[in-house]
């Protein structure tokens, strides 16, 4: 399931995910913004492999998804929702905490 | 096959993919770019996103700034500039979130319920976006974020006025010395005149 991606390169996306979102923060990004952005480093990215990474961030804590007043909760597709750092994210940006999974 | 000066025969002759396409000069790739080549590539019926036209590169070479990342490779190949890629890269997130947050910083500031709100998050996203695309340089961008860094304390300090169609000496109505009587004061700060509490006083109670 990580599409033949090895254990760096999965760290590297994430990492440049939370320092994409660290950047903004308190503000938030849409999953195709990100995607986007992360192109220009990892060319090959899809978006499936940053799907999981934002589940994976979500679970861990570290990311949350951010509902707009307007938004349908269950019906917005993933490439619109956005996504912001919690303050155990931002903290892991910072380096205030260590995940050895992101190191 | 272009052959490229400097690039040894077998780099060169190598087959027409990741390698051989980006065995050519350094060439940053936009994530806009990179999805329209991605999608002439499914076109073409290709999985590579890398095929493009030399003469697209050649084109997008001269209108690049030489500070931006250049994705030599792919990310499953950890090429020996990936830190140089990341240093650019982080340089531009860098600038732009600059340019967020004196853009739009003080909004949140003031209103952290905007957070929330699809307006403003709209905003923050479009404006990422669209600073995150190519077509403006990294190094411009780096530029503006520094003015608008340099014009934030200014900024704070309020709006200037123009000398000369201020009247001579005397600030405008509402700024500057403050009035001698607190009822004026509490007149000019609230619009409303300021009544003391009753006091009971021999002569209060003697009209009473």
């Amino acid at each position: 399931m990580s599409n033949g991606r090895d254990a760096r390169q999965i760290k590297r996306v994430r990492n440049e995910m939370l320092v994409a979102l660290k950047l903004i923060y308190p503000a938030a990004l849409q999953a195709e913004q990100l995607l986007r952005s992360l192109l220009v480093l990892f060319p090959t990215l899809d978006f499936e492999q940053l799907r999981r990474d934002l589940h994976y961030l979500g679970e861990k804590g570290y990311v949350e998804r951010v509902i707009a007043d307007t938004d349908d909760n269950g019906l917005t597709p993933w490439r619109k929702r956005w996504f912001r750092l919690t303050t155990r994210g931002i903290e892991l940006a910072d380096r205030c905490i260590q995940d050895p999974a992101l190191e | 096959m272009v052959s490229l000066p400097g690039v040894a025969n077998d780099v060169a002759s190598a087959p027409r993919g990741r390698r051989g396409t980006r065995a050519a000069p350094s060439v940053p790739r936009s994530p806009a770019r990179e999805r329209r080549s991605r999608k002439s590539a499914g076109a073409r019926g290709t999985a590579m996103p890398n095929a493009v036209p030399v003469g697209a590169m050649a084109k997008r070479s001269t209108a690049m700034p030489t500070s931006n990342p250049a994705p030599a490779g792919t990310d499953a190949d950890p090429a020996a500039d990936w830190p140089a890629r990341l240093t650019a890269y982080r340089c531009r997130q860098s600038s732009v979130a600059s340019i967020l947050d004196s853009v739009l910083g003080p909004f949140a500031q003031c209103n952290p319920e905007l957070w929330e709100r699809r307006t403003y998050l709209m905003l923050v996203g479009l404006v990422y976006g669209a600073l995150c695309e190519d077509e403006l340089p990294t190094a411009e961008l780096t530029t503006l974020a520094k003015v608008l860094s340099e014009l934030r304390p200014a900024r704070l300090r309020g709006p200037t006025r123009d000398p000369a169609t201020s009247s001579a000496g005397e600030p405008p109505a509402g700024q500057g010395k403050l009035p001698d009587r607190f009822a004026d004061i509490v007149r000019q700060v609230y619009g409303t005149n300021f009544h003391p509490p009753a006091e009971t006083t021999p002569a209060g109670d003697q009209n009473a």
